[in-house]
């Protein structure tokens, strides 16, 4: 399935980002050639010596470990104690959690909110340092910091800014917009929004950088062209750089959707390790780390949960890529 | 006329710019006046207070003389470097095969990389623990950097980048008689080097700022790398926030020297005005 | 975990059996006689007490040892403050825990049931009269699927006083002179001026029950075979409705419904809050980082109807240990009078060895702060109770138990339903 989505992406990336260059017609040209020489040029082995290194690690340090975890989730397994064959028990015991329901809605509103966002933004953002000079340079670099910061410090300047009386309820106190203090990290949704913030916050280095290599790949032909055009910086920006990023934005969209469903660190930090006012901000990768880690870790139970978690993931991607392919269909 | 307008759009672009910083930057002056604040300064204030009334060094020197900090740093580095090489040619090479090559099977590889993405690390990190002692490497920092010696993400960057260059750049090396090392090397590469910065970056902080498991798999203080070394400066009894603001100032220091240094190559595309070809 | 951890413990097994062979060529395994020759080499663990401070007395310690028994070696590692727990635990399944640990009940109970840890009861049945009584029994565990013993040597106690800030006490029109040292007094001086303090901004407390409170107020957390909880008794269901009316009334700082401590910390230093639980090392935290707030200290005793709670950490060893003789040994060394109280003067903590508070170290004449907080600390040190069963989880227990009593107190379930359900989930781990 990730097979066939790949040369769709693939599909578009070329017809997306070099459209000046290569003609569509002439692209197929091409793959019909290759076919015919393809195997004698790279030879059977090639290809596997490139993903081999690749293929190594990820089979030893991932793969496998997580073959184990699936194979504990049909036990009732502690951090000591191996556990005995108990079937589809921890499933079951899983889908009675009151626990499990909250951490599903949390971390999938975290999608819905927070993808959309880490798309968008930080190309907005990357468009306006991309250009020569010291200037944008400076500003490239700061942009990049909240990334670098570790989450305690991250977690530390949030909850003093967010804190009942803490700095934005000072200033609109202060401005009279408000008589009660908001309470950011208390109530149940405001807490998960604010953490929603401070991932945004840091998201947006992260990305930017993602697609300042992207936009150094543009034609820069393009750009000239439709100021010949006489086309304004937004328009250029619409017209040019969006479709210019289409493939990388595909990939931000997966990349961040991926990240928001496990989001643990925000929600952790502001909540000192809580998961919010009676737990109602846990989301699925707290509930894994509360269940799967510690001397008293349930390894069993944790194990179905991170089965579960990888198989929404998995049915998301997929519905993404079929979501992306109908919109390059109509495009 | 269009003059004016392209002013005006460098205005709002500059005003965006200063916003931005502001909410994306503040934070971190907070932090690092935090760490120049000496004893005189009530640090609790309400309101708080940015600038230091009673500004001092010490707590630097202090966090210097509480921590072996110089061993801590060479061992961060040496992990560090370790998973950036790793990550730039082991991505490099997956990413081209997945983005550029037809063979047997890649499906199936492309389908691990994404599925290592969505495994929740928490589950299986005592397993890679349990791997690394059968190959005895437990108190190494060769251990410290092998799990995540070749991310998945990375190579997802990589295989991203190759399929956007220009097909027949590489057909054209083909006709010439170019063997696919040859094109991956000579043609391909060169046109990802941005790309590759990214990766080397995006490597270089997460093995910088790891913490979880280098704690797993070092012992002792001759193997401890920074993160899990500035966690010293946290007392058992009691802990001073200037001092562990200090602490991870210095820490953030070698990070924004690497991205100063190699920032200039992701964007150097733009500024030498495209793709080379 | 355990498919690919078989053949790879049984790796990590022979790995270490080798390295102790090699170090010290056939070690004396014997631990009856401990009054053989001791030789051969250990790792001892401590948690995060390797720093300017602590190393030198450690560093000392262990080379007057050495030297007292030549041919032993003790190799000391230190692990950082957090992520102790996960350090633990990665360590004990793959079967490389050092052989002398320093942990608190909390995690010495679950590797005890694992079979992990000696039973120094067995082993050393003497030692039980070298330590206080509150002191060895919170090392003393019994449950099912664990046989009755101490599982471990008992190290450092700690405990300290309330502290008020006067300025904020009179703020709400409480009297500073009489100040509540018991929860039942602090709740009906909470009733009196919960209201004004909320209005002014001030909480009361801002922190919401941790475990050992229970405790303090006087409610049993365990039966009497420690198989089932009890905290959902009327005591502990009147417990939690004191702190629902603080919050009605705007007395119980809001952020305290999922806070962890530093943040409790933090408000009373800026003055936001009436009355914390602190330690000896809070008075000079107090004095350097929120003067305002020193300027206004009033130190008490620990709030408690019952008696004061008491912090314990232990010195285990390790079951699987190549050389048990000179674990157990060492361990002893290092928990005996003389050298606990060295260690509590350089860190302001205190001895679980019997006759050891007489040192004038604990008993300070002056009138200033630190002297009286040391008074109330040493005296609680004597009469005090470890509350918190060593069965009950900081990870998993107390973070379930406060997030159900912080549901009950927003009024989303009673207090009742609450704390239910919070015995229902730590039972079934208990049994677990």
């Amino acid at each position: 399935m990730v097979a066939s989505s790949t040369s769709a992406t693939r599909a578009t990336s070329r017809a997306g980002e070099k459209p000046a260059r290569v003609s569509s017609k002439k692209t197929k040209h091409l793959n019909e050639v290759d076919k015919s020489r393809r195997i004698p040029e790279n030879g059977v082995l090639a290809p596997w010596l490139f993903v081999l290194p690749a293929l190594i690690v990820i089979v030893v340090f991932f793969i496998i470990p997580f073959i184990n975890t699936l194979k504990l989730s049909f036990t009732d397994a502690t951090m000591l104690k191996p556990g005995s064959f108990v079937g589809f028990d921890q499933y079951i015991k899983m889908f009675g959690d009151p626990r499990l329901k909250t951490a599903l809605l949390n971390s999938s509103l975290y999608v819905v909110c927070v993808v959309p966002c880490m798309v968008i933004f930080p190309l907005i953002l990357s468009a306006l340092v991309s250009g020569n000079g010291r200037v944008l340079a400076f500003f490239r670099v700061s942009f990049y910091m909240p990334v670098v910061m570790s989450s305690v410090i991250v977690g530390l300047i949030w909850t003093n800014l967010l804190d009942s009386r803490g700095l934005v309820n000072s200033i609109f106190k202060a401005m009279k917009w408000i008589t009660e203090p908001i309470p950011f990290l208390t109530d149940r949704w405001l807490l998960l929004f604010s953490a929603m913030l401070v991932t945004i916050w840091t998201g947006l280095g992260y990305y930017m950088v993602i697609y300042l290599s992207a936009l150094a790949n543009i034609d820069p032909s393009l750009y000239e062209a439709s100021e010949l055009d006489g086309c304004g910086p937004i328009r250029q920006f619409l017209h040019v750089t969006v479709p210019g990023c289409r493939s990388t934005m595909m990939l931000i969209m997966l990349l961040s959707s991926i990240a928001a469903f496990r989001v643990f660190n925000e929600i952790y930090v502001l909540t000192g390790g809580t998961g919010g006012t009676g737990g109602e901000d846990l989301t699925m990768s707290m509930l894994i780390k509360r269940e799967g880690t510690g001397l008293q870790a349930r390894t069993g139970y944790a194990g179905a949960i991170s089965m579960l978690m990888f198989v929404i993931l998995g049915t998301l991607i997929v519905i993404e890529n079929i979501v992306q392919r109908k919109a390059d269909r109509n495009a | 006329m269009h003059n004016q307008r392209g002013k005006a759009a460098r205005i709002i672009q500059y005003v965006l710019l200063v916003f931005m910083f502001v909410i994306l930057i503040g934070p971190m002056i907070w932090q690092l006046m935090l760490a120049v604040k000496g004893p005189g300064d009530n640090i609790y204030s309400v309101p708080p207070y940015l600038f230091p009334k009673d500004f001092t060094f010490a707590n630097f020197t202090k966090a210097l003389n509480a921590i072996p900090i110089l061993t801590y740093t060479r061992n961060s580095a040496i992990v560090a470097i370790i998973s950036v090489c790793g990550n730039v040619i082991g991505s490099t090479l997956a990413g081209y095969a997945l983005a550029r090559l037809k063979f047997k099977g890649k499906g199936f590889v492309t389908a691990l990389v994404f599925a290592c993405m969505m495994i929740p690390v928490e589950t299986v990190i005592i397993s890679q623990f349990l791997v690394i002692r059968g190959m005895h490497l437990q108190n190494t920092l060769l251990a410290a950097a092998l799990p995540g010696l070749i991310q998945p993400i990375n190579v997802m960057l990589m295989t991203n980048a190759f399929r956007g260059v220009p097909y027949e750049l590489e057909e054209a090396a083909k006709v010439d008689g170019a063997n696919v090392w040859q094109r991956f090397l000579q043609i391909c590469v060169p046109q990802v080097i941005g790309t590759a910065t990214v990766v080397a970056i995006f490597s270089f902080v997460g093995a910088w700022n790891d913490f979880l498991w280098p704690l797993i798999v070092l012992a002792d203080d001759s193997t401890f790398t920074l993160t899990v070394g500035m966690n010293r400066l946290r007392g058992t009894f009691f802990s001073d926030p200037r001092l562990i603001a200090a602490g991870t100032v210095l820490a953030l220091i070698p990070i924004i020297i690497f991205f100063l240094v190699f920032q200039r190559y992701f964007f150097r595309g733009v500024e030498q005005g495209g793709v080379k070809g | 975990m355990r498919f690919s951890a078989k053949g790879v413990v049984a790796v990590g097994g022979a790995v270490a059996m080798v390295m102790s062979m090699a170090a010290c060529g056939g070690s004396n395994n014997n631990a009856s006689s401990s009054d053989g020759k001791l030789s051969g080499e250990i790792t001892f663990q401590t948690w995060n007490l390797k720093n300017d401070k602590y190393t030198p007395y450690f560093e000392d310690l262990i080379a007057a040892y050495e030297k007292d028994n030549p041919g032993t070696k003790i190799k000391w590692v230190d692990q950082p403050s957090e992520g102790y727990e996960d350090k633990l635990s990665a360590d004990a399944a793959a079967g490389s825990l050092p052989d002398v640990i320093d942990m608190g009940p909390n995690a010495a109970y679950i590797l005890a049931k694992a079979g992990t840890l000696l039973n120094i009861a067995q082993e050393d049945p003497s030692a039980k009269d070298l330590y206080l009584d509150n002191a060895w029994k919170g090392a003393t565990f019994k449950g099912e699927g664990l046989e009755e013993g101490t599982y471990g040597f008992p190290w450092y106690l700690n405990t300290g006083p309330t502290f008020y800030n006067k300025a904020a006490v009179e703020a709400c029109g409480a009297d500073a002179s009489n100040l509540p040292t018991t929860y039942d007094d602090f709740f009906k001086l909470a009733d009196q001026i919960g209201k004004t303090c909320g209005e002014k901004g001030i909480s009361m407390l801002a922190k919401l029950p941790n475990s050992e409170n229970y405790g303090e107020y006087g409610v049993e957390m365990m039966n009497k075979d420690r198989t089932s909880y009890t905290f959902n008794s009327d005591k502990a269901q009147s417990f939690i409705e004191n702190y629902k009316k603080m919050y009605d009334s705007g007395a119980l700082s809001k952020e305290a419904l999922n806070a962890n401590w530093n943040g409790e910390t933090d408000a009373f230093k800026q003055g936001k809050v009436m009355a914390m639980a602190g330690s000896l090392y809070s008075v000079n935290d107090f004095k350097e980082n929120a003067p305002e707030v020193y300027k206004n200290l009033i130190v008490t005793k620990r709030l408690a109807n019952s008696s004061a709670n008491i912090f314990m950490e232990m010195l285990v060893v390790n079951s699987q240990t190549k050389n048990k003789a000179l674990a157990i040994d060492f361990a002893k060394y290092v928990t005996n009078k003389e050298n606990q109280v060295k260690f509590d003067k350089l860190a302001n903590i205190f001895p679980s060895t019997k006759d050891s508070m007489d040192d004038p170290f604990f008993k300070p004449e002056g009138d200033d702060l630190e002297s009286q907080a040391m008074r109330i600390s040493a005296e609680q040190i004597e009469t005090g109770t470890l509350w918190v069963p060593p069965e009950f989880s900081e990870a998993q227990d107390t973070t379930n138990l406060r997030e159900q009593v912080a549901q009950a107190i927003q009024g989303k379930q009673s207090v009742k339903d609450a704390l239910d359900s919070a015995v229902k989930f730590s039972d079934e781990r208990l049994q677990q």
